[in-house]
This record gives structure tokens, C-alpha cells and sequence, in this order.
């Protein structure tokens, strides 16, 4: 029995041996003194990352200020200006009519969501502190807000940061004049000067300052630091410098004239005070007591702030005081809400559960559900349900560079096989709307009037295919072509991610349908990144897809521009690329929508992609929430937003 | 004995090199980098540039071989550091990650499995001493249904009753939003009313082949002389059951505890997933699909070195409980 103990010992160490990894080493906090940490911010050097080392900016403001001529650019205070906007507004039907509605056309979703819109008031009343159970499918990645890339990150960094401009519900940038009081831009739009408000404060008390944009700036493009932020750097290609004059005034100075230099002050902030010794100590922005304190509580500048974190479960946020108060006086508009809790519920199964219990305020709802478990007396007990055309699209995206679709009359056979009927009444439920290019027609950059839909037209596709060589030469019932002395049988793959069922029933379709002219395409679905490694390496047929909104034509230049980073089908016209450069720098807004107006002409006969649908944002809103209206990119992410929602008293 | 134990350690060590060495030569060699989800961001005018990708790719050595690669693993693993995550959703140490998910995965399979082992052995005692009646037959028909229905359905079911028709128990979660301003015994009962739906999902499925097990192995004792000559000798039927069949039926049972210990920290990926349980098995999954490498050995090295253990452990017990064996 000794025996066995002994042995069982060495074991044991051994097991603890190599579990010692297991229980993993903390870097403490910074006992630096002062002088050390004064000492370390130097040593860091900061202004290590300026992308124009050698560019030196005016000296002093009056110095700018007699170089340029400014002009005064829209700052808005969303919700006093919401306010205004619905001044002499009348919904269509009050919001307990409109709770009663279960809608069957666009035409009821319209009349919600009018209905809906409206702000609290002494017939319509809100409810005192309520609170805002909101859903979220998934964690958010930190709460840091230079770390975010995830929606959850982009809802709480909505919701609890700073930043100096923001956009309006048809998303053309404006200043946020909770944070700033004036923003001019000069007449190239080169150079832009902000002023930001004198009573904003971080949640510890300290001013908010010009030099927080400054700090932030340069923190995100610090080499030793950029593997930390994964979406914001990019943001702000093509800035020179961000400059604080005073502790009132920062200047942006652009390397191009464009006007979506406007978009680049959306980057939130973080405190300079707190994060410029912080980075110098802890480079990880990870391991620190403070980091690690600020993934729990962190200090922010926004009308919320954070009282508790669960990971993958919650994330509760509380109105602060401070944010819209001084002094006893209200300086801002007071948020609706007391309390916004961001429920992380993964499983789509289960947030709608939750919703039809009523734990939920709001919750998106899947395509596949919308018609069955959305749709019964349970749901609309107490939920209600809107849907809205998002300018987001779904694609079969061809590889240009194959034999199969190198051809524009191929690509072009293709869009006219399929039967978008099927697709769009049949497999989707008539739930989204057909497609007819990148631009959804509602948007100013898409061409007027709308180009017209492809159609199912066999016929069509046969002529184009024999134009492009392909026929049926050994009769063998596949298409064929001689391409270098060999013969190739048109059959490819169609990739698809998995765990997708209406992906699986799309591909099935599209391949009945080619199959229908002589084509083979096999359906193959792939894990969501063996898919994304495929695309980006370009190792594909043909790629079932989609792409969100991102509000400015501009950023499409990385899905259609020649060797684009998101240009996984190759396409290449030297004429579309000349058409983006022309648009990024075109300042006058009617003439810059021609040139966009031309790239969807040239896409809509290259036919590098067949669009197949546009996205239609669903959701659910408990009976009780008000105020919410959708922007082409979903309910929250424009002026006010998320903000304008509100809770009505409860009957 | 000692030499055995000896040797198995001996073997055991190349074991897990051999396990760990393969594991990080598939997942290197799987299609996809840990790059291939980060450069894409939720905003789609934001992209990681290249310059980000070529600092991360060196950081994390993915520009070098897999094999040169596994061995600044190894050298790590050796000096006690696992690494970091590299995926953007969870940048903190691997010990750190994985140290937070244990308890919870945990919580839910040793209750069960303590629960599965209760519930068990009076039903695995039943259908032995009741064996070829119509009660052990209506047990053990029950039992098999069980086994057969998928836990992802009876989830839904017992989700929509329990908590949506009756509103007893909380649909999915851990803790409730005020679990830290509740009392001790508060706090217990929202853990327990947590727990509930899972644990009943995670151990139904088991009882089946749990209640099996100890029949067969009491039906096969009560055969046995001893047990004849108690009964001969006066012992109730019962005490020769419990007492004189029982007790030596334990040893394979006790085996399969040993076996089971690296069940125990898997977790079980569904559940976990529709109670959004922060467990062990949600982390392996999402970790694979994100290819965040240091995350994924660092589980790979606590369940291989686990599993030697559980081995070890069931080969010893073996030998301690029953004289029979030896290993001289």
C-alpha cells in the first residue's frame, strides 16, 4: 500500500509538474513612483506611430486660424433635436393600436414603426428610471473602447463613450453635440477644427479634454501597440496628425481633400490622465491591475456607465448623474433610462424564449423564425414585431479569375438562370428583397432611376453562354469549352457556409437552376473560417456571401477595386477603380454620386457578383418600448439612436 | 508496482508530447489562421492593415514552421507560461481564461455525475433484485427512452414549461443580475435555480447506462458462491444484496470514476450553449472555430495530462480495492 502511495506521489508531481503552466502567473500594478512613471511615458515615446513624423502643424490657433478660411459643419444634440423634428409630428395610429397589429405587408411594419416613433410626453408617458433589458448574441470583446470590432463592442462603446461626431439616421455625419460645440472644416477639407464642450467630465471626475483626442490618436497607431485594436487604426488612414491647441480645441489635419474625412472623428476616446502611464507600464493593456480593473469598471465619458460585468452572461450599465448634471443644473438631455442591462444570449433559440417570456426588450430575430416561433399568440402577448430593409445584400460571388467566370457574358448567364422567385418568395418567404447590385436603390449614391432587376430568362443565359464558347460539344448533357488545347466541363463548386439552413436551401437552388442550362455546380458548405481562409486566398469557384452596410459608397472601393483586401473574386476594371479614386475625392455631393452611380452601372454588367437579395433588419420590441427607428444599418448605431428608445408606463 | 506505476509515467510523458505535438501539428495545419476572424470587424469600413497582421503573425510565431512553433510552445509550457489568446475576444493569459471557465463547467458535471451515481445505484439494486419483472421492465424501458431523447430537445421542453409556462426557473444564464447584492442563502438558491434545467438535461441521458452497468455487474455477483452460502447461512435477501453483492460490485465502478475524470472537465458544448453556460466545452468550440491556438493546446495539455491521471488513477484503485489484483 506504501508502495502504491509512493508511486501515486511521483505521479502526482509529475501531473503538477506539467499543470504548473495551469496556474499561470498576474503581473501585479504599477509601484512605480512619479518620477519612474514620468520616466516610462517618456521612454514609450507616444508620438512613436505619427504616420507624418515630419509634418509640423501651425504653432498657435491664431496662426491656423489666418491660414484658413473655416466653415461651419451640422452639430446636433440628438435627442433636443429629435424633439424638435417630431414637433408637430402625428402618428398614424397611437402605439397601443399599433401593439395590436400583427403584421402581414410593409405597409403595417411602416405604420409601427411611424407609430412608434414617437418621444415621451403627457399622453404618452414614460416610465420613471426604467430599465432597458437589451439583447446581445454575443460577449463583447472588452470594454475598452479602442478594442472594439464586434456589434456587442459597438453597442456598449455607443451607449458609454465619446467621440466627436456621430451620424444622423440616413447616415451623413454630423457633430454630437453632447460631446462637441462646434466643428468647422476648411475649404478643401483638409484641416478640421473642434471645439468641444467645457462641462463634459470622466466618470472619476476629471475633465474631459482636447488632449484626450490627441492621446487617443496616437495611441492607435502606436506600433507597439496596434496588435491591441483590431478595427479603429484603419479608420484612420489618411490623417495626418490630431493636434490639441487648448484644452477646448483639437484640430485634424487629413492628407487628401475628401469628404469622408468627416467620418474619421467617430473613433471613441479613452483618458489620457489614466491610460498615458497605464500604457507605459503595461504595453498589453491586458495584464495591469488597472486593465484589468477597467475590464469591470472602466472610466468612461458617455451619459452610461458600467456597475457590473459578467462575462458571456451580462453587462449592466447605469445613467450617470454626472454626465448630464453640474452643479444642480441639467446640462444635457437626460437619457430615458435608468438602468440599460445587455443580456448576452447566444443561442438564438433561447433569446426568442426569452423574448416571448417578456425577459427580453428587444432581441433580432432570425429569417427562419420570423414566420413561425415570431409568429404566435405567445410572441405577440407582449412583443411586438418590425422589419425594415437594411442596406446589407446577399451575393453569390464568382472567381473571375477561373476559366468558368473570367468571361462578363458567363457571369452575366449566370444572374439570368436563377429563379430569384424561388429564392425570394420561396425559400426566404418573401421575408427580404430581391437585389440588383451593391447599392440598395433607396440610397443616394445608387443609380436613379433603379437599374432593373435581373430576371430569370434561360433562353437569355443559353445565348450568353455560347457567346462565351460554352456548349455542349460531346453532348454528354455538361456544358464544355476548349480552353488551351483542353477540354473543360463547366462544373464547379458553389461554397457556402455551414450551419446556415436557408444557405443550404439557396445553394440548392442555384444549383438546380444552372443545372437546368447544362452547368454543374456542387453545393459544399465549409466551417465559417476554412470558408473566409478560401476566400481570401482566392481558392474558389464561387462563393455564397453577404456584405453590411457601412452607410459611405467609399469603403465598397475594398470589395471592387482592383487587388483589393476584400475583393476575393478577383474582379478587376481599371475604370471602377479610377471611378472610387474620382468619388474619395469629389467634394461636391451631386457630382460625387455619379461617379458611384457609374460604378454600379459598370458592376451591374461585369456581374462580378449576383446579388441575390437585401437584408431586412427583424426584430422584436416588447410592447412597452417606444421611440426606436431603423437607419439603413439597424435601430442604434446613428443620432440619437439607441437614445431616442423609452419604456412606457406600464398599464 | 512501483516499477509499473514507473513505467507508466514514463510513458505517460511521451504521451503528451506525442498528443500535444500532434494536436499543434493539426490545428497549425488546418485551413484558417487565427488572423482569418480577426481582420474581419463587425464595422465594414474597418480592416486589421497589413502591417497588424505581420506583428501578430511574428508575435505569435505563425511565420515560422508548426514545428518551430510547437517548440516555442513546449519551451513556454516548460518556464510555466501557456501563453496569451490571441483572438481579440479574450486577450488575457490561457490559465486565466481557462482557470475562469473551469469552476462553472464543473459546478455542472460534478453535480451530476454525483447526482447520476445517487440515483443510480438504487435503480441499478432495484432492477437486479426486481429483475425480469414488469416494474424493472417499465424502469429500465424508461430509462432507455431517456437515453435516446437528444438533450437539445428535452431542453426546449423543459425550458418552455419551467421556464417560460410557469416561470420558475431562469431560462439560461448563471447568476441572476442582482446574484451580488443577494444574501448567502439567497445566493444559493439562485445557483440552484441556475442549475436546475441543465443538470437535469446533462444527467437523464447517463442514467440509463449507469443503472446498466450496476445491474450487470450485481447480476453477475449474486451468482457467485458467497452470495449463496449467506443466503444458506441465514442472511436476509436484502443485506446479501446491499451489503454482500454491492460492496463487490463497487469495483468497477470505482473505475469508471477514474475514467470519468476527464469527462468531467469537458463540459458539454450543447448544453453549455443553450443555458449560455461559460464553460469549458463553449470555450474548446469557440477556440477551435477562432484557431486561437494557445488556448486550444493549453485545454488539450489539462485534458491529456487529466486523462493519464484518470487512467492511472482507475488502474490503482483497481488494485487498491480488490486484493486480487496486482501489478508485481
Amino acid at each position: 500500500m506504501t508502495v502504491v502511495r509512493g508511486a501515486l506521489g511521483i505521479h502526482l508531481f509529475f501531473s503538477l509538474l506539467m499543470l504548473t503552466a495551469l496556474v499561470g502567473c498576474t503581473s501585479g500594478a504599477s509601484d512605480l513612483s512619479p518620477e519612474e512613471l514620468k520616466q516610462a511615458i517618456e521612454e514609450f515615446n507616444f508620438d512613436e506611430g505619427l504616420p507624418f513624423p515630419d509634418f509640423t502643424p501651425p504653432a498657435t490657433l491664431e496662426e491656423l486660424d489666418s491660414a484658413n478660411k473655416w466653415s461651419d459643419k451640422t452639430v446636433v444634440d440628438p435627442l433636443p433635436h429629435l424633439d424638435e423634428e417630431l414637433k408637430d409630428f402625428k402618428p398614424p395610429m397611437t402605439p397601443a393600436e399599433a401593439c395590436e397589429i400583427r403584421p402581414k405587408d410593409d405597409a403595417d411594419y411602416k405604420k409601427i414603426l411611424q407609430s412608434m416613433r414617437i418621444q415621451p410626453s403627457k399622453e404618452n408617458p414614460a416610465e420613471q428610471d426604467a430599465s432597458w433589458v437589451h439583447h446581445e448574441n454575443g460577449d463583447v470583446n472588452s470594454l475598452n473602447p479602442l478594442r472594439m470590432s464586434s456589434v456587442g463592442d459597438f453597442f456598449y462603446v455607443y451607449i458609454c463613450g465619446v467621440s466627436a461626431t456621430t451620424s444622423t439616421i440616413d447616415l451623413e455625419s454630423v457633430g454630437d453635440g453632447r460631446f462637441i460645440k462646434t466643428w468647422e472644416g476648411n475649404e478643401d477639407n483638409t484641416i478640421q477644427k473642434v471645439v468641444i464642450r467645457d462641462d463634459l467630465t470622466w466618470s472619476d471626475g476629471t475633465p474631459i479634454t482636447a488632449y484626450d483626442w490627441e492621446f487617443t490618436y496616437k495611441v492607435l497607431l502606436h506600433p507597439k501597440l496596434s496588435v491591441m485594436f483590431p478595427a479603429l487604426p484603419s479608420s484612420l488612414d489618411k490623417v495626418k496628425l490630431i493636434k490639441a491647441y487648448d484644452d477646448h480645441t483639437f484640430v485634424i489635419f487629413h492628407e487628401m481633400s475628401s469628404p469622408v474625412n468627416d467620418m474619421k472623428l467617430e473613433f471613441p476616446i479613452v483618458p489620457k490622465h489614466l491610460y498615458e502611464s497605464a500604457i507605459a507600464v503595461d504595453p498589453t493593456l491586458t495584464d495591469s491591475d488597472f486593465f484589468l480593473e477597467q475590464e469591470i469598471h472602466p472610466t468612461v465619458g458617455g451619459p452610461y456607465e458600467v456597475t457590473q460585468r459578467d462575462r458571456n452572461q451580462r453587462i449592466v450599465l447605469k445613467r450617470r448623474e454626472s454626465f448630464y448634471m453640474k452643479d444642480g443644473k441639467q446640462i444635457q438631455a437626460k437619457p430615458h433610462f435608468a438602468e440599460i442591462r445587455m443580456e448576452i444570449i447566444e443561442n438564438p433559440n433561447q433569446a426568442l424564449l426569452a423574448m416571448t417570456a417578456g425577459k427580453l426588450d428587444d432581441s433580432q430575430i432570425s429569417a427562419t423564425k420570423w414566420d413561425t416561433e415570431a409568429n404566435t399568440a405567445e410572441f405577440y402577448e407582449k412583443n411586438i414585431k418590425v422589419k425594415h430593409i437594411a442596406w446589407s445584400e446577399g451575393h453569390i460571388a464568382w472567381n473571375t479569375e477561373t476559366p468558368y467566370f473570367n468571361d462578363s457574358r458567363t457571369r452575366r448567364a449566370m444572374s439570368h438562370a436563377i429563379d430569384y422567385d424561388a429564392i425570394i418568395n420561396g425559400i426566404m418567404k418573401g421575408i427580404h428583397e430581391q437585389a440588383n447590385g451593391p447599392f440598395h436603390p433607396s440610397a443616394w449614391f445608387a443609380p436613379q432611376p433603379s437599374l432593373p432587376m435581373y430576371d430569370t430568362d434561360l433562353a437569355k443565359s443559353r445565348e450568353l453562354l455560347t457567346e462565351a464558347g460554352w456548349t455542349d460539344s460531346d453532348s454528354d448533357g455538361i456544358l464544355d469549352k476548349e480552353i488551351d488545347g483542353k477540354k473543360v466541363a463547366f462544373s464547379f463548386q458553389l461554397m457556402h457556409p455551414a450551419g446556415s439552413p436557408v444557405s443550404e436551401q439557396i445553394a440548392r437552388q442555384v444549383s438546380n437552376d444552372l443545372g437546368k442550362l447544362g452547368i454543374k455546380a456542387e453545393p459544399r458548405q465549409f466551417e465559417w473560417t476554412v470558408l473566409q481562409d478560401k476566400a481570401r486566398s482566392h481558392n474558389f469557384d464561387a462563393l455564397m456571401a453577404g456584405w453590411g452596410a457601412g452607410g459611405d459608397p467609399f469603403s465598397t472601393d475594398n470589395i471592387y477595386g482592383t487587388g483589393a483586401p476584400r475583393n476575393y473574386g478577383q474582379y478587376s476594371n481599371p475604370e471602377v477603380d479610377k471611378l472610387y479614386k474620382l468619388g474619395l475625392a469629389e467634394l461636391d455631393r451631386e457630382k460625387r454620386a455619379k461617379h458611384y452611380h457609374d460604378i454600379a452601372k459598370i458592376l451591374y454588367e461585369d456581374q462580378p457578383y449576383t446579388w441575390l437579395y437585401y437584408r431586412a433588419d427583424l426584430y422584436g420590441f416588447n410592447k412597452r418600448m417606444r421611440g426606436y427607428q431603423f437607419s439603413p444599418t439597424g435601430p442604434w448605431f446613428y443620432e440619437p439612436g439607441a437614445f431616442s428608445v423609452w419604456k412606457a408606463q406600464s398599464e | 508496482m512501483l516499477t509499473y506505476i514507473a513505467r507508466r509515467l514514463f510513458i505517460g510523458v511521451f504521451t503528451i508530447l506525442a498528443v500535444t505535438c500532434l494536436v499543434y501539428g493539426l490545428i497549425r495545419n488546418m485551413p484558417g489562421t487565427p488572423l482569418t476572424q480577426m481582420t474581419e470587424t463587425a464595422n465594414v469600413r474597418q480592416m486589421m492593415d497589413e502591417r497588424q497582421q505581420e506583428e501578430l503573425m511574428k508575435q505569435y510565431h505563425l511565420d515560422k514552421h508548426w514545428i518551430v512553433g510547437y517548440g516555442y510552445w513546449l519551451g513556454n509550457v516548460f518556464q510555466g507560461d501557456l501563453g496569451r489568446g490571441i483572438n481579440f475576444s479574450d486577450r488575457r493569459r490561457v490559465t486565466t481564461i481557462i482557470g475562469t471557465r473551469l469552476p462553472n463547467t464543473l459546478k455542472l458535471t460534478v453535480t451530476s455525475l454525483l447526482l447520476t451515481y445517487m440515483l443510480c445505484i438504487p435503480m441499478g439494486l432495484y432492477s437486479t433484485a426486481k429483475n425480469a419483472t414488469p416494474g424493472e421492465r417499465t424502469l429500465a424501458i424508461t430509462l432507455y427512452i431517456l437515453y435516446a431523447l437528444p438533450t437539445f430537445v428535452a431542453a426546449i421542453y423543459l425550458n418552455l414549461f419551467f421556464a417560460v409556462k410557469l416561470d420558475w426557473l431562469p431560462l439560461s444564464g448563471m447568476t441572476s443580475e442582482n446574484y451580488s447584492s443577494l444574501s448567502t442563502l439567497g445566493k444559493t438558491w439562485d445557483v440552484l435555480k441556475h442549475v436546475i434545467l441543465p443538470i437535469t438535461c446533462l444527467t437523464y441521458g447517463s442514467l440509463a447506462y449507469y443503472t446498466r452497468f450496476i445491474k450487470a455487474n450485481m447480476l453477475e455477483t449474486i451468482q457467485q458462491d458467497y452470495i449463496r452460502t449467506a443466503l444458506a447461512k441465514g442472511v436476509s435477501p436484502r443485506r446479501a444484496l446491499v451489503v454482500h453483492a454491492f460492496r463487490n460490485s463497487l469495483i468497477p465502478l470505482l473505475t469508471l470514476v477514474g475514467l470519468t475524470l476527464p469527462a468531467l472537465l469537458a463540459g458539454s458544448v450543447i448544453l453549455e450553449s443553450i443555458y449560455q453556460w461559460d464553460g469549458i466545452g463553449r470555450l474548446f468550440i469557440e477556440k477551435i472555430s477562432q484557431r486561437d491556438y494557445p488556448v486550444i493546446m493549453g485545454l488539450v495539455l489539462m485534458f491529456s495530462v487529466m486523462t493519464l491521471i484518470g487512467q492511472l488513477l482507475a488502474d490503482v484503485l483497481y488494485a487498491v480495492v480488490d486484493p486480487r489484483i496486482t501489478y508485481s
